[in-house]
């Protein structure tokens, strides 16, 4: 199939971060920017290398040179301005361009942290379906794959692509420097894409730039347990689940130059790292050879989190090395490499090509991880887990959060008695439904929530249809506002049964106020929010008819 | 000392009341109150002639009246205020009030603006109908104000067709 280049370049903004709205015929393009502000690249005005934040002693958070040890001023460094610069490049700089093809009307939406530039294709369904169809069915950036068409087209077809990727993709933040020694100067610079809960993406991505446009990766920050939090420290610490926020695919942009990036403020970032790269001059290009060595001190510890239900199946276990999930994410280089081995399993398990008792090592390196591990639990012995840390500080003290356990234990029961199906309710309030669902391993079958940041008290899990059932519990008389919280989460979740509840009966004016506006109860057709009294450890419901 | 949250109210009102001039007041005569009690028991004379007002069992936080010159018809504007990112919780909240009192205008404003989920909802045509659709083709309008430059921030209007109707 032919394509053009601006359709590369749409294809590369959508594998970033693009939805596929088809009954509004939109596709939508996030452009995140988590804050409004970011900070460039400090150097020291004295020897021109590298300055960082002081670890310690530094209240005014001024910065030291790495190389001479002066003291230089946290000003020094340049600040970007990130939202207002994305939306005049999508004024000035992306739409320009797509419209040189596409006949479309476009909108721009968004908030401190993102941007979403909305792209309306009613007056151009020819290129609509042609796009779309690309993506196989696929409707979200976290399960696009770059399209076949993409591998065949010419070089600067190619390279539109990826230029749609690093503007929605690409981040240039000074933090992710290496420890490196160059000839001028300490200190390599990298840029990443960043892959949101897309597993296969990070690998076609990494695998298409070097084998398309034989630019060197220097690795992939997987957003597995084994790799992100490989001490455990924000398992015990802050959020167990931390590890789980995306990839990243790191690279030195000083081999990245036939790009264009159209979002300026990212364009002027990337620059800021190349240049000071080019500055410090590196001879070696650091490109990923998987598999490499791994080292004694490279093993890790167990994780709990190895098994998560978030993890595909390929990767569910234990790794030492990212370049050992890349390999069971389909890495070419590494495949090649392991297929051509006579000691394919010994090479996969330390990356070294040797002829190796492979029962003992793999004892050897697994006594090494539970010693690790051992050693981890018992420095943080007496520890909760940092989620159950922040549920326990919610415990249920107020009357009506004292109320959820009777009645989410009554819930279960009433659904199943109601629906003749396995149902399994829970006070759902400490957290949002989205992660609650994770952390419970409902998520195989409520993929569906995955939006919904929403907090009704009480969850029923019908478990073979997939539905859901919310309680909304009230200790007070019920009003008009409690019926609106209830029904904001209806309108969108659309739960099969939907119940507000409260100890106290709802005043005679609430009843009358709904007798004569029963429609306030509606949601999804011919779907109602009942209202309930809590009474005798039972649902007494009142009839609105 | 006043609040974030009766800070944010004052400047809204102050908007709100020209934002009303600006549209209707050839037309209108313009009042805005920031209710104390629900709109049922609210001691104005102009409420009472709202139809069925005994339900009105709520109070947004800025109310707006439009009283038409020529018939003396009365119409509501309804203003609810965030200082933090617009949940459902709020939006619903304002739909139950808008369906019930059908106010000429609704509003949902923040200092913040929607939450990126939330955002991503609403460019879904049918749950954006179905969240802020109130009466036939009206739909309650979601925006942040930009304190600093105390404007409406362009950039973040829902419904997106309604721009036009907010900015012009």
């Amino acid at each position: 199939m032919n394509i053009s280049k601006q359709e590369s370049y749409l294809m590369g903004l959508m594998c970033g971060r693009g939805h596929i709205f088809n009954k509004e015929k939109r596709i939508i393009i996030e452009f995140a920017h988590k804050n409004r502000f970011v900070y460039g690249i400090a150097t020291c005005p004295k020897c021109g290398n590298l300055a960082t934040e002081k670890k310690e002693d530094n209240e005014d958070k001024n910065l030291i040179c790495k190389t001479c040890g002066t003291i230089v001023s946290k000003d020094s460094k340049k600040e970007y301005e990130q939202r207002d610069s994305t939306i005049n490049s999508i004024n000035n700089s992306v739409m320009p361009f797509l419209l040189k093809k596409f006949k479309i009307d476009y909108d721009i939406i968004g908030n401190d942290h993102m941007t979403f530039l909305v792209l309306e294709f009613k007056n151009d369904l020819e290129s609509y379906r042609k796009i779309t169809s690309l993506f196989n069915g696929k409707i979200n950036f976290d399960s696009f794959e770059i399209p076949n068409t993409i591998y065949s087209s010419p070089k600067e077809y190619k390279i539109e692509f990826v230029n749609g990727l690093l503007d929605t993709a690409g981040f240039f933040n000074r933090g992710g420097w290496l420890p490196r020694d160059g000839e001028n100067g300490t200190g390599r610079m990298r840029a990443y894409f960043q892959i949101v809960r897309n597993w296969k993406m990070p690998v076609l991505i990494c695998n298409f730039l070097k084998k398309e446009l034989s630019l060197p990766i220097h690795t992939i920050d997987w957003g597995h347990p084994n790799i992100r939090d490989s001490n455990l420290e924000d398992y015990y610490n802050t959020n167990p689940l931390s590890w789980g926020r995306e990839h990243q695919i790191k690279f030195f942009p000083e081999y990245y130059n036939a790009f264009k990036i159209r979002l300026k403020h990212k364009q002027d970032m990337f620059n800021e790292l190349k240049n000071y790269n080019l500055k410090v001059k590196f001879y070696n290009s650091d490109d990923c050879q998987p598999p490499s060595p791994i080292r004694i001190n490279q093993i890790k510890a167990f994780h709990p989190g190895e098994k998560d239900i978030r993890l595909p199946l390929e990767i569910k276990g234990h790794f030492d090395s990212y370049w050992q999930v890349c390999c069971k994410l389909g890495c070419i280089y590494c495949k090649n490499k392991l297929n051509k081995s006579k000691n394919k399993n010994i090479l996969f398990i330390t990356g070294k090509d040797e002829k190796l008792d492979e029962k003992k090592i793999f004892n050897e390196l697994n006594k090494k991880r539970r010693v690790l591990t051992k050693n981890i639990i018992k420095a943080n012995y007496g520890k909760t887990k940092g989620a159950q840390k922040k549920i326990i500080i919610n415990q249920r003290t107020n009357p009506e959060q004292q109320l959820y356990a009777p009645i989410t234990i009554y819930f279960e029961g009433y659904l199943k008695r109601l629906l003749k199906t396995e149902v399994k309710a829970h006070d759902t309030s400490p957290v949002n439904l989205d992660n609650f669902i994770i952390r419970n391993g409902l998520f195989d079958d409520f993929d569906f929530c995955n939006q919904f940041k929403i907090r009704p008290d009480i969850v029923g899990f019908i478990l073979k249809s997939h539905e859901l059932g919310f309680i909304e519990v009230k200790i007070g008389e019920l009003t008009i506002q409690d019926i609106g919280q209830l029904l904001g989460y209806c309108l969108v979740a659309n739960p099969k049964i939907a119940i507000l509840i409260s100890p106290k009966e709802p005043s005679m004016n609430l009843i009358k106020i709904l007798k004569a506006h029963p429609y306030l109860l509606s949601y999804h057709h011919d779907k109602k929010i009942l209202i309930a009294t809590w009474k005798d450890n039972k649902f007494k419901f009142f009839d609105l008819k | 000392m006043t609040t974030e949250k009766e800070n944010f109210t004052n400047i809204l009102k102050t908007w709100l009341e020209n934002f009303l001039r600006n549209k209707y007041s050839p037309e209108y005569e313009i009042k805005i109150i920031i209710p104390e009690s629900n709109l049922s028991k609210l001691a104005i004379p102009e409420i009472k002639q709202v139809e069925d007002y005994s339900s009105l069992e709520f109070k947004p936080d800025i109310l707006g009246i439009l009283i038409k010159k020529s018939t003396k018809k009365i119409e509501l504007v309804f203003l609810n205020r965030e200082v933090s990112a617009i949940g459902l919780k709020k939006i619903g909240e304002m739909h139950c009030y808008s369906k019930l009192a059908k106010p000429k205008i609704s509003f949902i404003v923040s200092s913040k603006g929607l939450p990126d989920e939330v955002n991503l909802l609403l460019l879904n045509e049918d749950i954006e109908n179905s969240l802020l659709t109130y009466n036939k083709d009206k739909k309650i309008l979601v925006f942040k104000y930009n304190i600093k430059s105390k404007s409406v921030d362009k950039n973040s209007i829902f419904p997106i067709n309604k721009k036009g109707f907010l900015l012009e």
